[in-house]
């Protein structure tokens, strides 16, 4: 898969707030497309970090193997042990094959990702704007708040921007995918300026997206 | 061949040409002293740069080649700007003409407008005002009542337009004017290809907080248009504005300020008096995150997608862009540049006002972008 096809559907899914490892996954499919040699069998390099297995992916017939082959895990035996591996691609820097531009090109498309927490924040918002009834109207009829709706609108293009800039600048793919996260994550801070109190209510959930931002941004938003 | 990808080969060795001529074109005082250059110093250089421009190729690149242009497309334009902002280039002084009329000739124009006026945008031999804003008609343009009297071949125009930059130089004035009192609102509106020189025009200069005396009042007083120079129908000068509003919103206008703004972070990175680096490195990933913008944004026009929904985000992110920097310019407070930076400090004020203010861009993308009933 190309790229930027990878980064549209890791928005998407950021959209949604899918947990599940796709993305790392896709980004690994287009790792082992790319570089058959090294990553011999349809195997990709994992790493152990703290007592987890970090894998791209698990399902029927994924086997984990040591640097000699033999088989550590497999998806034969008991499920739960599967349900503690995260995602290969979301531990750069500690593993030696995760650097360079397999690096760069995981920094553009979960930049991608947090573009997509801020659509749907954005669209919440824009939702509950015109739900949300003060001083006998919806707040969408408020100036103050449509210049938010459209401030967190010229963020989330921005960071756009940014993620895909960081897949074609692989040498500053950090500083790219460091602004989509700061982008993301400002665009997020308006969306919850709009909801007023229920924004910072745990149950109405905001702070899902806002923390998916936070995370990836810790992991793939380099040193600035 | 036009251009649709910036990946695509030929653009490397577009960029290259592009690269080589602008290095060698720019006049060194230009290149080397332009921090203590006065503004009529600044003006000669933009208009020998019009020449320049017109001698090498380089004008009108996405314009038809049958007006004098080279027919490419927006990318080959943006690579120039691109190239000339990397090189510190000067803008030139015919960029009303450039950025708005031309592109409003070329998307509304009769094939004679065309043909007369086209070619004398590209050579710099006329020089464009707009015609737009008045005392009462800012933000709300469609209130203009600058008047537009049918007769015998043509129209009579009586009325106050302000802030009206370059009138004082220009030959040609992009009017829009009120040509029916009884239709209704953005429908009584009629747009001109005004000659400014004739009688009955009086140009008087404003004082900016620049200290400089770009923009005027211009009243006209039963001054003539032929029905030759009206452009679209008549009392369909609303769409046309839009046509004009769209253009200057464009990849176009925020190509030229990625000049600009490049010109002065860069000055900023090197001035001596930086006490905190950082902050000018930051600035310098922000205008990288505008070129990457505005690519992204040609790359999409050239497609086919509709400009406006790029156009106001990128007005937004220019302006406040060269505020930021020229802001930071001031802090340093550095004694070699002082006075520069006090002074493209305030010009950059104007950078929120006109090409529709930032409130009036904001208002466009919830309107018409997310598009959320009022
Ligand atoms: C340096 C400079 C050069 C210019 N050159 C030209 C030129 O060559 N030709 C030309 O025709 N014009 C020109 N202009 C005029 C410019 O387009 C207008 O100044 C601009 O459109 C704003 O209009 P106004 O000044 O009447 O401000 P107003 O419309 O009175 O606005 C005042 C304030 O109210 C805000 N406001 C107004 N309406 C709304 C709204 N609906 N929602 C939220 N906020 C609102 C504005 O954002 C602004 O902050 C120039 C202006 C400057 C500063």
């Amino acid at each position: 898969m190309e790229l930027r096809e990878i980064q549209e559907v890791a928005r998407t899914a950021g959209r949604f707030a899918v947990s599940t490892p796709l993305v790392a996954t896709l980004l690994a499919g287009r790792w082992f497309e790319l570089d058959q040699d090294v990553l011999d069998r349809g195997a990709v390099p994992i790493v152990r970090r703290d007592d987890r297995l970090v894998a791209p992916y698990y399902a029927d017939g994924v086997a984990i193997v040591d640097g000699a082959g033999a088989v550590v895990e497999s998806s034969g035996v008991e499920a739960a042990v599967f349900a503690d591996l995260v995602p290969l691609a979301l531990v750069p820097g500690e593993h030696p094959a995760l650097d360079g531009e397999r690096l760069a090109e995981a920094r553009a498309v979960f930049a991608a990702v947090a573009v997509g927490c801020a659509d749907i924040v954005l669209t919440r918002s824009i939702a509950w704007a015109q739900t949300r009834q003060q001083f006998g109207q919806p707040i969408k009829g408020f100036q103050a708040v449509r210049h938010m709706l459209a401030d967190a609108h010229i963020a989330r293009e921005q960071a756009w921007t940014a993620a895909i800039a960081a897949g074609h600048e692989a040498f500053r793919a950090d500083v790219w995918a460091a602004q989509a996260f700061t982008l993301a994550r400002r665009s997020i801070e308006f969306g919850i300026q709009v909801h007023g109190g229920v924004g910072y209510t745990w149950e109405v959930g905001l702070q899902h997206h806002l923390d998916q931002v936070l995370e990836l941004d810790s992991l793939f938003g380099g040193d600035r | 061949m036009t251009m649709t990808r910036f990946d695509d080969p030929a653009a490397d060795r577009f960029r290259a040409d592009v690269s080589a001529w602008v290095a060698e074109a720019i006049p060194a005082e230009w290149r080397d002293g332009r921090q203590a250059l006065g503004p009529d110093d600044v003006q000669r250089i933009q208009r020998s740069w019009d020449e320049a421009l017109f001698e090498g190729g380089f004008a009108g690149l996405s314009w038809p080649e049958e007006y004098g242009g080279r027919g490419f497309g927006p990318i080959e334009e943006l690579i120039y700007y691109e190239e000339s902002s990397k090189a510190n280039a000067p803008d030139g002084f015919g960029r009303i003409g450039r950025v708005l009329a031309g592109p409003t000739i070329i998307a509304a124009g009769t094939e004679q407008q065309k043909k007369k006026y086209l070619p004398r945008i590209l050579d710099a031999s006329e020089i464009w005002c707009q015609g737009f804003s008045e005392p009462g008609a800012g933000s709300d343009l469609a209130a203009v009542t600058t008047r537009a009297v049918k007769v015998d071949g043509g129209y009579r125009i009586t009325g106050q337009k302000i802030w009206t930059s370059f009138a004082q130089y220009s030959t040609r004035c992009l009017m829009l004017a009120k040509s029916s009192t009884e239709l209704p609102r953005h429908h009584n509106l009629s747009f001109f290809l005004l000659d400014m020189e004739q009688d009955g025009i009086d140009v008087r200069p404003i004082r900016q907080i620049n200290g400089e005396q770009e923009f005027n009042e211009v009243f006209f007083t039963d001054v003539f248009v032929p029905d030759e120079d009206l452009i679209g129908g008549e009392h369909e000068g609303w769409a046309v504005a839009m046509t004009v509003l769209s253009n200057e919103r464009g990849t176009t206008e925020a190509a030229t300020r990625l000049v600009e703004a490049t010109t002065e972070i860069d000055l900023l990175s090197s001035c001596c008096s930086l006490d905190k680096p950082h902050d000018a490195v930051r600035l310098q990933d922000r205008k990288e995150l505008l070129r990457w913008h505005i690519l992204r944004a040609t790359e999409e026009k050239a497609a086919g997608e509709d400009w406006f929904t790029a156009g106001s985000v990128l007005k937004v992110q220019w302006s406040e862009l060269i505020q930021d920097a020229t802001r930071l310019g001031i802090d340093t407070r550095c004694p070699i540049h002082r006075d520069y930076w006090r002074h493209s400090y305030l010009a950059s004020k104007a950078m929120s006002i006109y090409s529709g203010t930032n409130e009036i861009q904001r208002n466009i993308i919830t309107d018409r972008v997310l598009k959320v009933a009022r």
